[in-house]
């Protein structure tokens, strides 16, 4: 006997992402977690094309296809308004690709976490440009290819989940759409909060990342198991909490699966890999109060 | 309350009174005191409306625009690299058909830098859908605040409502601040047509085909030609509450004028005092000053201008590879409709350069003594742009 | 008055970019050319169970809550889960796919488990007596009690024969209560006979009553067992002081061999040997220095359970390898002395077979007062009908448990079963299934292909009688590691029930081995990845991009909606478990 399943969609069947799509899976999960009472800014991005063609919609809850900078300011004046009529219930979630928020979106998101609009702002990074066809964003990792960095991109990764912990909003969180129970706890979690929270969701793109569509589940994984995208929080910009241990599997098994990173030679990979170790190394550190700080930011004794 | 007022005060006052409830805004020279004098409101419990302090005018706007569709009223005001950075967004307003009311207030766009007025910045705005008034003194500017919100609230289109820089915001003048009872009557609580909504969720600003985007841009213009008629409806119901009414033009002696001159903003108080003078002398002038920019009242200044037997037009801008911009646009809308009256374009003012009654006789002067209009601007009247 | 100028807004028609529909219109279907089809498969560990348990829906069952269907999983095959709970050689474990993860899942522990806290009404829907026909089954070891359960599940009227005063056979004649407590093989028992089952124990068919008495039956199950302890100096015995290792667990105290100054030699190296030896010990109160096992195998080839002989070594028990006896004498104090030579067990490439080597000439003599020959056991063929074929010593059957005379069938050790319970008990469930099939005028092999699992040729008897609301199984397929898709799991220690200590164990009789606790069970439950079997997880459905997996409540399993799925194959891939595979669209 199977049980009623109890999650409710409110992102519509017939939409035009592409199959296999690693982003809208995670989309379908934020709406899920967020439920009825939510209001939602979509921006330029795979998600523009997703939430579908005028007069049909996918997106079961009020949604405002806004201008590209302004997944952030565009949720802060929903918020506001909100506010202003003593609406307390309603969530208002910016939804944004990476291109959106790391680069064209950034001031805007800057300003509102500054501000600590009561918003919840999902990044949903499948690491370029994919709806427009591939291009470069500052979210691209190191080495590799797109459309307009054909031998690979030369520097690394802006590190967006740091770059928001530092902006000491309540709650910051890295999630990946191929971890479904830690993006919902996630998405819970931020429900409660009053103020910013953001939340990173890695978006597996085959198309993009060049791989068969069905492998997105394995490079998802693969990518927090291998520790290239770890998993975790920062409240407050000073509690780090790791929410999910890796298997520790090498970078190599990540890299490999997809055509974006085909043309690495062993030099790379073991160059990614010592980024990928020292990256972890430092979170780990933070995550236990190491660095001469306990877990609540004070000096540990 | 009669009160003395900035005329960046006089705006606040306006935009307090329309009683908003989201209010973003980012400071610019000359507009910084009308964000500060609303924060100090805030700060006192008595704005009645939530202050986002934004990081950027293009932020303040997306967060008006987001706002106005969450069903609030809202307001924000800017001027020159400000305005000019919401540019994409004053195209989304209109296109979502939100009343936002703003306040411009115009200034030099660099470069080179400068602070002091002309007219370029909102001007150059004229093609996104926005209602655009030109007002001349600091009450003017109050009163066409509030009768902003009741216009564009009618015909759903964003308004800006543009001051000059200095020569209206920092200017002190006696102000008749109405009472918020009165505007209450005046201007009832904001009732949108469509909003986002938990209990009817629908999607907003999709992707649209070619003909459904031919169509709302159809929609939009005939709203747009309505508002001609609202805006003079909305006037004459605030002449009846408040004693103040101000059309769409404002003409002066121009009924039997033979000479008559057409410009906009405080150019047009310097302009009154000349045209009385003259008159004095037995000289056959008068003056329209053009209140209404968007939409242009072209048949009102049909009907006032058609007798003259020349008529001159000051601008406080140059739009390179054409003319000053009213001139342009004047002159296209008397294009076959008056018979070939000799339309003499000046430029005066430029970078808020001071537009002095002796600039202004020098104006008429000219136009009594040249037969035909030269085929670009006039703008070396002496002692001008000094 | 200006208000009337504002435009209607009609949602249908909106003069703004707002939505009035979904993109349901959008059939996203017709982009597909792979279909995802939902089918359980076949587990690793059942593929190994000889009895062929649906392991992975037991677990399924216990993790959800419900042990006592849980428990019914197991009594669908196996009648007798308390007792393999205790002593089965778990060939599952060996198979568990876990183990090339981290390492594999406390199945024997698990069935203990199951068996001590669940609780089923076996009774419940069976047709109990409805079947007029008869049937005998000759032993009540595990093949003989097997083939009295299933037969009478299936509604035959069954009796058991059995020869001792009480049931059980090997089970509570051979095995030891420290390895397999006397109370746990009485509660499976007594489940077996709840069903109707009529018994006559002391009852040695072919010597009383005769075997034509069975003719009376419409068919025989012969289950008797290799009764006879092989003597290789049958004989030569020269005085009393030699007894086979089967004599000696049937009654332990009969043979005053309490006197812990006695010397002993257990001649062999499997189960026998080693039960013979541990309970010689707990006879002696943990005495343990005169008590010497002798076999000819290396260490690592005998054939005892690998941990029985751990735990043997652990109550001090001396095992001697590498020797073989050629010689027996008496001594003049009134025992033997013993001339071994040096050996070594070799498998012949021939036969196949493992055979006893001489190697060099080392040759020793050992003294002792009593021999305890453990070294193989024989049938005890002067009591079956004379026209039964036999073969090597084993009744002769056919693939399908029958015999050389019509009606009789045969199973377990006596037939060349392996020497396992796993394996006499899985026989026991051939032979009613063989049983059935005749009786109905049906060919074997036909009916029973479909319900083959894996490749291993145990049968399940679940599938063979379903109902037509259970899920689909593809039995044939068996679910190899590669196919998990172990990036949803993470490595975790296996549980180990506790033992009790070797010094304190060895004085009595006490159950060697614990269960495993609540919370250790469910640790270790939680570990089992559930190969083949959908649980319900929802996994699929999380990584369905296009929500087009749903669940259909009334036939209890997930299905895909065609007007939207686009063939993607994430589900595939994100079960982890391998219920999904990918089929082509128009296949």
């Amino acid at each position: 006997m199977l049980k009623k399943r109890e999650s409710i969609d409110y992102l519509c069947e017939g939409h035009m992402a592409c199959a296999g799509c690693g982003e809208v899976l995670g989309l379908k999960l934020v709406l899920e977690a967020a439920g009825p009472k939510t209001m939602a800014v979509v921006v330029p991005s795979c998600l523009g094309i997703i939430l579908g063609p005028f007069p049909c919609t996918s997106f079961r809850v009020p949604t405002f296809h806004a201008a590209f900078e302004t997944a952030a300011s565009s949720a802060a004046g929903i918020a506001n308004a909100l506010a202003a009529v003593g609406d307390e219930e309603t969530t208002v979630v910016a939804l944004a690709g990476d291109g959106g928020t790391t680069d064209i979106g950034f001031q805007a998101l800057s300003g509102a976490a500054d501000r600590n609009e009561n918003i919840l702002y999902c990044c949903f990074d499948n690491e370029a440009y994919m709806n427009t066809g591939v291009q470069v964003s500052s979210s691209t990792p190191q080495k590799a290819w797109t459309m307009t960095t054909p031998k690979g991109k030369p520097l690394r990764k802006k590190n967006m989940v740091e770059i928001m912990g530092a902006h000491a909003i309540p709650y910051c969180a890295s999630a990946c759409s191929c971890f479904p129970g830690d993006l919902r706890n996630k998405i819970r979690e931020a429900k409660k909060i009053k103020g910013m929270k953001y939340i990173h969701i890695l978006s597996p793109c085959p198309t993009g990342w060049r791989f068969p569509e069905n492998q997105t589940p394995t490079v998802g994984r693969l990518a927090v198991e291998t520790r290239y995208y770890p998993l975790y929080e920062i409240r407050d910009g000073r509690e780090y909490r790791i929410t999910h241990q890796p298997l520790d599997m090498p970078v190599g098994q990540y890299l490999s699966k997809q055509g974006r990173f085909k043309h690495l030679t062993e030099e790379d990979v073991e160059f990614i890999q010592t980024d990928v170790d020292r990256k972890w190394n430092e979170l780990q550190l933070k995550a236990s109060g190491g660095g001469g700080m306990n877990s609540k930011g004070r000096p540990a004794p | 309350m009669r009160m003395f007022l900035k005329g960046n005060d006089a705006a606040a006052y306006g935009a307090r009174l329309a009683r908003p409830k989201v209010i973003a805004a980012y400071p610019i020279t000359p507009q910084s005191p009308i964000y500060e004098r609303l924060s100090e409101w805030d700060g006192q419990g008595i704005l009645g409306a939530r202050m986002m302090r934004v990081e950027s005018e293009h932020s303040a706007m997306a967060a008006c625009i987001s706002a106005s569709l969450t069903g609030v009223r809202t307001f924000t005001a800017t001027a020159s690299q400000g305005l000019a950075l919401m540019h994409e967004l004053l195209h989304f307003a209109s296109g979502m058909r939100v009343p936002i009311v703003m306040v411009n207030v115009n200034r030099a766009m660099a470069a080179p830098w400068s602070f002091w007025s002309e007219q370029t910045d909102s001007l150059s705005q004229r093609d996104t859908g926005w209602l655009q008034f030109y007002v001349a003194d600091n009450q003017e500017a109050l009163d066409t605040v509030i009768q902003a919100f009741k216009i564009s609230e009618t015909v759903l289109l964003p308004s800006m409502v543009v001051l000059e820089a200095f020569y209206i915001s920092h200017f002190m003048e006696p102000v008749d601040v109405p009472d918020q009872e009165k505007v209450d009557a005046f201007l009832s609580e904001y009732e949108p047509a469509f909003r986002l909504d938990t209990k009817s969720p629908r999607s907003f600003c999709q992707t649209v085909s070619q003909a459904q985007y031919a169509q709302f841009r159809i929609q939009r213009y005939e709203a747009m030609r309505q508002a001609l008629k609202v805006t003079q409806i909305v006037d004459q119901e605030y002449g009846e509450m408040f004693g103040r009414r101000y059309g769409l033009i404002e003409s002066h002696r121009a009924e039997d004028a033979e000479i008559i001159l057409v410009t906009a903003g405080t150019i047009g108080g310097t302009t009154r005092v000349v045209i009385d003078e003259l008159r004095a002398m037995g000289k056959k002038v008068g003056m329209v000053r053009i209140r209404v920019f968007r939409p242009f009242p072209k048949e009102s200044l049909v009907r006032t201008l058609h007798h003259a037997k020349k008529i001159a037009i000051i601008d406080r801008n140059l739009s390179p590879g054409q003319e000053g911009i009213f001139s342009e646009e004047l002159k296209s809308c008397l294009y076959g409709l008056v018979r070939d009256v000799p339309v003499f374009s000046y430029v005066l003012g430029l970078g808020g350069t001071n537009v002095s009654p002796a600039h202004i006789r020098s104006v008429i002067e000219m136009t009594e003594r040249l037969k035909t209009p030269p085929t670009g601007p006039i703008y070396d009247i002496e002692g001008a742009h000094a | 008055m200006s208000m009337k100028y504002r435009p209607a807004w009609d949602p249908e028609n909106p003069f703004v970019a707002v939505s009035s529909g979904t993109t349901h219109i959008f059939k996203t279907g017709t982009q597909r050319s792979e279909k995802p089809v939902f089918v359980n498969k076949t587990a690793s560990c059942r593929n190994a169970c000889p009895i062929g348990i649906n392991i992975p829906l037991a677990i399924h069952k216990a993790s959800s809550g419900d042990m006592d269907g849980a428990l019914g999983v197991y009594l669908e095959e196996n009648p007798l889960p308390g007792v393999c709970g205790r002593v089965c050689y778990h060939p599952c474990e060996k198979e568990c796919n876990r183990a090339l993860f981290d390492e594999p899942i406390n199945l024997r522990s698990f069935e203990r488990f199951v068996s001590d806290h669940g609780r089923v009404d076996i009774r419940k829907g069976l047709p109990l007596g409805t079947r007029k026909k008869s049937i005998a089954v000759v032993g009540s070891g595990p093949a003989g009690l097997s083939a009295a359960y299933h037969l009478a599940r299936i509604g035959y009227l069954v009796t058991l024969l059995e020869a001792q005063s009480e049931l059980g056979g090997m089970l509570r004649y051979g095995i030891p209560p420290y390895r397999l407590p006397k109370s746990i093989l009485d509660k499976d028992i007594q489940r077996i006979l709840s069903l109707g089952v009529t018994v006559r124990t002391a009852t040695k068919v072919g010597r009383d009553p005769a075997w034509e008495a069975l003719k009376l039956y419409d068919a025989v199950f012969l289950a008797v067992g290799l009764q006879v302890g092989k003597n290789p100096f049958a004989g030569k015995e020269p005085n009393d002081s030699i007894l086979t290792g089967t004599e000696f667990l049937r009654d332990p105290q009969r043979w005053s061999l309490e006197d812990e100054n006695q010397r002993v030699l257990v001649i062999g190296g499997g189960n026998v040997a080693i039960d013979v030896a541990r309970t010689l010990l707990r006879l002696r109160r943990g005495q343990g220095r005169n008590i010497t096992v002798l076999c000819p195998e290396q260490r690592e080839l005998m054939p005892a359970i690998p941990e029985e002989i751990a735990e043997a070594l652990e109550e001090g028990i001396s095992i001697i390898n590498g020797w073989a006896p050629h010689g027996i004498r008496p001594t003049d104090s009134g025992g033997i002395s013993l001339d071994l030579f040096r050996a070594e067990v070799k498998r012949d490439t021939a036969t196949g077979n493992l055979r006893i080597v001489k190697v060099g000439e080392e040759a020793r003599r050992v003294p002792a007062e009593r021999v305890i020959l453990a070294v193989g056991q024989g049938l005890d063929a002067g009591v079956l009908p004379r026209e039964l074929e036999i073969k090597r010593d084993k009744i002769l059957t056919n693939a399908s448990k029958a015999t050389s005379l019509p009606s009789i069938f045969a199973g377990g050790d006596a037939a060349g079963e392996k020497a396992f319970v796993a394996d006499a008990i899985a026989s026991g469930k051939k032979g009613a299934l063989a049983i059935h099939l005749y009786l109905e005028g049906a060919v074997f092999d036909d009916e029973l292909r479909d319900h083959q699992i894996g490749q291993s040729g145990s049968l399940s008897f679940q599938h063979f009688f379903e109902k037509a609301d259970q899920p689909l199984y593809d039995l044939r397929n068996v679910v190899t590691f590669e196919q998990i898709n172990t990036l949803f799991f993470s490595k975790k220690a296996r549980a180990l029930p506790g033992k009790l200590a070797p010094d304190d164990r060895k004085k009595a009789f006490e159950e060697v081995t614990g269960g495993l606790g609540a919370e250790s069970m469910e640790m270790e439950w939680g570990r089992c990845f559930r190969c083949g079997t959908c649980i319900d997880c929802e996994n699929c459905i999380d990584f369905c991009p296009d929500m087009s997996i749903l669940k259909d409540m009334k036939a209890g399993s997930y299905i895909f909606n065609p007007d939207y799925c686009k063939g993607c194959g994430m589900c595939a891939v994100a079960c982890p478990r391998q219920v999904i595979s990918m089929k082509a669209e128009h296949a």
